[in-house]
């Protein structure tokens, strides 16, 4: 297998811009015709991880739409990466939210961009479905390891595949005998990806949400890894998780939702081919919602 | 050395004969005996006395006289012991004086020991230039003895030794003194006497051994190394000056000279454990004896030290003030001891050891009491130091001690305290001046006290520490009486222009008198809670002013462990941490039932914009939220610097850049420029907001300060697998140029983090004013082997994947593309210090340890030491302990003041942080302090 996955010969422009002139961005255009010049992707920020993303991954997917004639903007929400922190703009979600919305006033100023589709990934993607939600010019988002809720199904694989391989472990016995008495090492002093507070709606505001945007036509694509195990662990919970979405009425407008479960990949696709297949799912739906016609907006 | 040879030695009279005609009974004993190993040399002991005349024919030459003092400011190598047996033999005293000392503290010692004569070397003449004219210049003229040059190299190699007396001077040791100036120790020659043959007799010194000369020269250390091996006919195997590659140097260099004899500082030998229990290496075979000097010894690695032993090894615990020659006393435990602490044992044959009370009285086994060493291996006092002496040797009438006895005893003070067991060792039990240890930096509070009274408006002060979990802070107890005010920053501003930052308080309490006890003694007892004390704030400092900011900055205080908050100070400029985001996040969830997420604090980083936030969310219901174009924002941005990203491009390269400026209306711009060089890889993310934040920092200092990633790596254009070692370099060199030529700086220094401080040192660029190595990767062979093991330890984390991975198909290594070229290429890289290390005149004869280096040593780009950038190396807690070689490759900068150690926990080779943020305080404030002039 190649350890490339998709280099960016066009680095892009580095941007400056927001009402306080403090969020830099890189804009990355086609490297050929553009498949729709009203079209582009705001590639949100990780989480506390700055715009290239975890092990490059928005680089690369940058890369990858750039080569499918697809425009992005990748940035830094302020605070994180090279955005300077100016407060402002209420709580977490709010102040992405109006940042994103920056991002797309650039756009469409700078090159006359009228659709964007959103990519998130952890924390990324929660602030990916909110602004998606304030927006009316998002007309798509790709969520890795959004928002999540446990099912009586979870529980079944949770035992099956997480409580009972450690209880015939033997290395999970001694190192729990060795918490039990104080002997093991204290946990790092720091905080581990993941550890954040993540800004879930509950389940049923979730609902309403995905409802909402489906039957604005906001195409969704729904990509959860092994590394969210705590809340997402088989194929097709994304249904039992909302059921509403089968209901008769809301047929229609779910057919804008698709989901995934790569039990293989970790949640930030450490591995180069984790990274392969997840920049190849991503590039081709965001592809997909490029080609599609502007009236779905 | 025989029984015979020992009885021989135990019946010299060291008060009738000195080391000088030891050595040259050596010289006919055993002539062709290696007296010398160094490096691919050897020097037989007829050969370094021929050596030894040389010098002195040229001290003659120069008219040096018995009873002078002649300045030594020459590294390790074998010159410099000749030099000192050259001194002796003019019957005059040598004074080590480290060549990277500050200019004026050897310009100090050498007028205090009135020196007018200089042996040294071509590095040390280039850098002492300014020093040399000035001398000249005056009353006064100064000769210098080149120790390489060709006229040195002409003299005669005979030279009668003039006679000299026991009593006469064999050399002066500068050591720290606690009224801000260094203090001359005198050692006589039948004090260096006395002292050797204890050494030879105690451990068992024989001509077959072989000492390593590891220390400085201004170390007490480097004497016992040199004389005691050199009187019993043994020889001295040389630090290399090159270091060897092995990640265990000091094994290597056992293993390849068969040294038998080792002297180490104990936290040397502690790194050292460590680091042959983490190899799963065992003690080099040829070792017999090994001696662990200067700090209490930790008996985990005493229980360590046994593990890795496979033979008998005299081991000893030696305790001993420069003010007694050397060692004093020494504790030899056996295999199975294990009682901490570990006693310092008992005086060495010659020495005397007392414990007395206040009225220097003999304390009862188990008291406690002052520890006074007598015998006749003390010093003749200080040089021109008579109060000092008064106070340090003084002479105890016998009488205190037994009724019936007459005379008296010249004792020396030591300032420890003391205690006999039973088994008639001592214990250590402190010091009595509270010296305090902070960091790699002993400090003397009277030095800082000294400097603090000399304000006008001081009239008295008290120099404390306190320790908050693992950080401990100078505070000051600063007495201006009931008229006085002083601004906090007026006593810093004070205190900056005479010591070091590190011996700058952080905290001070003003009070109108110290308090003191029924003695008039000061009574510590009494003195006010340290959380009284106030940090010294900027010009530009805000007070908390709503109640919601008086608030957040209780909690702060209380997560920080910092004395105040500002309403404009920063979060993470604090000290604090994602983690310690958490507790406030926590605090607040307790106190007002709000939950926040981590990264508001990354938004709202400052006191007032946190505040703010905070009181927005609490009125959500209320208020709208302000929008990012509100007047509030407007100033919080106001108070960053201006942004500029862009693409350099150069070699088809586009390389992702963002240049961080000074607001015009700050109005601090100092025309001087940082180019920023990040780490690698996880690393790379690891590092990101220390360095960001360090951007804005400086920039706030006046700089301009340039960020950029390099091909493949980043926002920048290129894959990964593509980068190399040249490619980082040629992008580190565009970099700088784009950053003169877009600010208009002609002035650069530069920053480096891990593999980012190897290529900015690397790279080549020219007229560099200052570096900063930031915990650098020494070897890029070890590097690739890091990631990966952290490559192959996160596979098989059930954490991070569901099920175990043994082995994938594509080469990467933690987050890496690689193939062949880049691992050969990168694994080449090499930290190269050559240039800042020390050096003999020898070097240009000598072979050089490494092999194949790709490194880039300095010399290529700036020949002269006066042209080297100047040097700051950042080493994180247990840095140098968890990379292999790293100690001792770094140890001479650690010695010298240029590396310094912080306790910000990083911890680069854990598994368990390989995807965290740090909080790195110390390294922010030392960095930012170093570039800005501020440190010393």
């Amino acid at each position: 297998m190649s350890s490339t996955i998709c280099i960016p010969s066009n680095a892009g422009q580095a941007v400056v811009f927001g009402a306080n002139e403090n969020l830099v961005g890189i804009c990355v255009d086609p490297t050929h015709q553009s498949i729709d010049p009203d079209f582009a992707v705001v590639l949100v920020t990780p989480g506390m991880l700055h715009s290239a993303g975890p092990y490059r991954l928005h680089v690369s997917l940058a890369g990858a739409l750039a080569e499918r004639g697809i425009r992005s903007l990748r940035f830094d929400l302020s605070g994180i990466g090279e955005s300077l922190p100016v407060g402002g703009a209420g709580n977490s979600l709010n102040r992405a939210s109006s940042e994103i919305g920056a991002a797309i006033d650039w756009l469409a100023e700078r090159w006359g961009v009228k659709r964007v589709a959103l990519f998130g990934l952890c924390a990324g993607a929660d602030d990916a479905i909110f602004a998606a939600l304030e927006h009316e010019r998002v007309c798509g988002l790709f969520a890795i390891d959004g928002c999540g809720y446990r099912t009586s199904r979870f529980y079944w694989h949770r035992l099956l595949n997480h409580y009972l391989p450690k209880a015939v472990n033997p290395r999970k016995w001694t190192r729990w005998l060795k918490g039990a008495w104080g002997l093991q090492p204290p946990a790092p002093a720091s905080l581990q990806v993941g550890s954040d507070i993540r800004e879930f709606p509950n389940r049923a505001v979730a609902a309403t949400q995905l409802l909402q945007l489906a039957q604005r036509g906001v195409r969704m694509h729904f990509y959860y890894t092994g590394g969210v195990s705590d809340y997402y662990n088989y194929q097709n919970q994304f249904e039992d998780m909302f059921p509403e979405l089968e209901a008769v009425e809301h047929k229609a407008a779910a057919k804008h939702v698709e989901h995934v479960f790569v039990p293989e990949s970790d949640h930030t696709a450490f591995l180069i081919e984790h990274r392969h297949d997840l920049i190849d799912s991503a590039s081709r739906f965001l592809g997909s919602l490029a080609s599609d016609q502007p009236h779905r907006c | 050395m025989t029984t015979c040879e020992l009885d021989v030695l135990a019946t010299i009279d060291t008060q009738r004969t000195t080391v000088l005609a030891l050595f040259e009974a050596q010289v006919r004993t055993r002539p062709d005996a290696v007296a010398i190993h160094f490096e691919d040399q050897c020097l037989s002991f007829v050969q370094l006395n021929r050596m030894a005349c040389q010098f002195a024919q040229a001290l003659v030459a120069r008219g040096v006289e018995p009873g002078q003092n002649v300045g030594l400011c020459i590294d390790r190598c074998p010159q410099a012991i000749a030099a000192m047996l050259g001194v002796f033999k003019v019957n005059a005293a040598f004074v080590p004086l480290d060549p990277e000392y500050p200019v004026e503290r050897i310009e100090f010692m050498m007028a205090d020991a009135a020196i007018t004569t200089l042996i040294t070397h071509d590095r040390a003449t280039n850098r002492l230039a300014q020093l040399l004219d000035t001398v000249n210049r005056g009353s006064q003229s100064l000769c210098w003895i080149d120790s390489a040059s060709r006229e040195f190299g002409g003299q005669p190699m005979d030279f009668a030794s003039l006679p000299s007396a026991a009593s006469d001077l064999a050399y002066i040791m500068y050591t720290s003194g606690s009224t801000g100036k260094p203090k001359g120790v005198q050692i006589e020659h039948r004090a260096l006497c006395t002292y050797c043959l204890a050494d030879i007799a105690v451990y068992q010194l024989s001509p077959t051994d072989r000492t390593l000369q590891f220390s400085t020269l201004n170390f007490d250390i480097a004497i016992e190394e040199i004389f005691p091996p050199l009187l019993s006919g043994g020889s001295v195997v040389i630090r290399p000056r090159l270091h060897a590659q092995a990640s265990n140097e000091l094994s290597q260099i056992v293993d390849d000279y068969g040294v038998t004899a080792l002297h180490l500082a104990t936290a040397y030998w502690h790194e050292w454990v460590d680091l042959m229990v983490a190899s799963e290496a065992t003690v080099p075979s040829s070792l017999r004896m090994v001696l662990a000097t200067g700090e209490k010894v930790s008996m985990e690695h005493y229980r360590r030290w046994q593990s890795v032993l496979t033979h008998q090894v005299l081991w000893c615990n030696a305790y001993g003030p420069t003010e007694t020659t050397v060692t004093a006393t020494v504790f030899i435990p056996d295999a199975a001891y294990d009682t901490d602490p570990m006693p310092i044992g008992k005086p060495l044959p010659g020495y005397e050891a007392h414990i007395l009370d206040e009225l220097l009285r003999p304390v009862d086994e188990g008291e406690t009491g002052h520890l006074f060493i007598g015998g006749g291996a003390l010093a003749r006092g200080y040089l021109n130091r008579p109060e000092l002496n008064e106070h340090a040797f003084i002479q105890v009438p016998l009488s205190h001690w037994q009724a019936h006895q007459t005379g008296s005893r010249r004792l020396y003070r030591t300032g420890d305290l003391a205690r006999w067991l039973p088994d008639g060792n001592i214990e250590f039990a402190g010091r009595v001046d509270h010296q305090i240890k902070l960091g790699s930096y002993r400090i003397e509070p009277g030095e800082i006290e000294a400097v603090l009274n000399t304000h006008s408006a001081v009239r008295e002060s008290l120099i404390v520490h306190e320790q908050i979990e693992t950080q401990k802070h100078l505070i000051a107890y600063v007495a201006i009486g009931n008229e006085n005010q002083v601004p906090l920053s007026d006593l810093v501003a004070h205190l900056r222009a005479s010591l070091p930052t590190y011996m700058v308080p952080l905290r001070y309490v003003l009070l109108e008198r110290l308090p003191v006890t029924i003695n008039g003694k000061i009574d510590r007892g009494a003195l006010p809670d340290p959380n009284t004390s106030r940090t010294p704030h900027n010009a530009d400092y805000v007070a908390p002013q709503s109640d919601m900011q008086l608030k957040l900055a209780k909690i702060w205080k209380d997560v920080l462990h910092v004395p105040e908050v500002g309403a404009d100070d920063d979060f993470f400029q604090l000290g604090g941490s994602s983690l310690l985001a958490t507790r406030v996040i926590s605090a607040l969830k307790t106190d007002i039932n709000l939950e926040l997420p981590v990264r508001d604090f990354f938004a709202n980083p400052t006191l007032s914009a946190a505040a703010r936030h905070v009181e927005v969310l609490l009125g959500a219901d209320d208020h709208s939220p302000s929008s990012d174009a509100s007047p509030d924002s407007h100033l919080d941005r106001l108070r960053l610097p201006q942004l500029d990203a862009t693409y350099i491009h150069h070699a088809e390269r586009s390389l992702f850049s963002v240049l961080y400026s000074p607001q015009p209306l700050w109005n601090c711009r100092r025309n001087q420029a940082v180019l920023i060089c990040n780490p690698i890889g996880h690393e790379y993310a690891r590092g990101y907001r220390n360095l960001q934040q360090l951007a804005v920092a400086l920039c706030k200092a006046g700089f301009d300060v340039l960020r950029f990633d390099y091909f493949g790596t980043g926002n920048s254009a290129g894959a990964c697998e593509d980068f190399t070692a040249e490619s980082l370099l040629s992008d580190t060199q565009r970099a700088a140029a784009y950053l003169r030529e877009r600010s208009g700086c002609q002035r650069l220094s530069l920053l480096g983090l891990r593999l980012g401080a190897t290529i900015a040192h690397a790279a080549l660029i020219p007229e560099v004013e200052a570096i900063v190595l930031w915990d650098p990767v020494l070897d890029g062979q070890q590097h690739l082997q890091l990631l990966d093991r952290l490559h192959s330890e996160a596979l098989s984390n059930q954490t991070r994947f569901t099920r175990r991975i043994t082995k994938t198909p594509i080469d990467q290594a933690y987050g890496h593309a690689m193939t062949n070229d880049k691992r050969a290429s990168l694994s080449k890289m090499r930290l190269d210090l050559s240039q800042y290390a020390k050096r003999s005149s020898l070097t240009s004869n000598s072979s050089s340890l490494r092999s194949e280096p790709l490194t880039t040593s300095a010399a290529a780009a700036v020949p002269e030491v006066g042209g080297l950038p100047k040097l700051r190396i950042i080493l994180s807690r247990g840095f140098a302990a968890s990379v292999p070689g790293a100690q001792a490759e770094l140890c001479e900068f650690i010695e010298r003041g240029q590396a310094i150690q912080t306790s910000d926990p990083i911890e680069w080779g854990a598994i368990e942080y390989t995807e965290s943020a740090f909080a790195a305080p110390q390294a922010m404030h030392a960095i930012i302090e170093f570039f800005s002039g501020d440190d010393s």
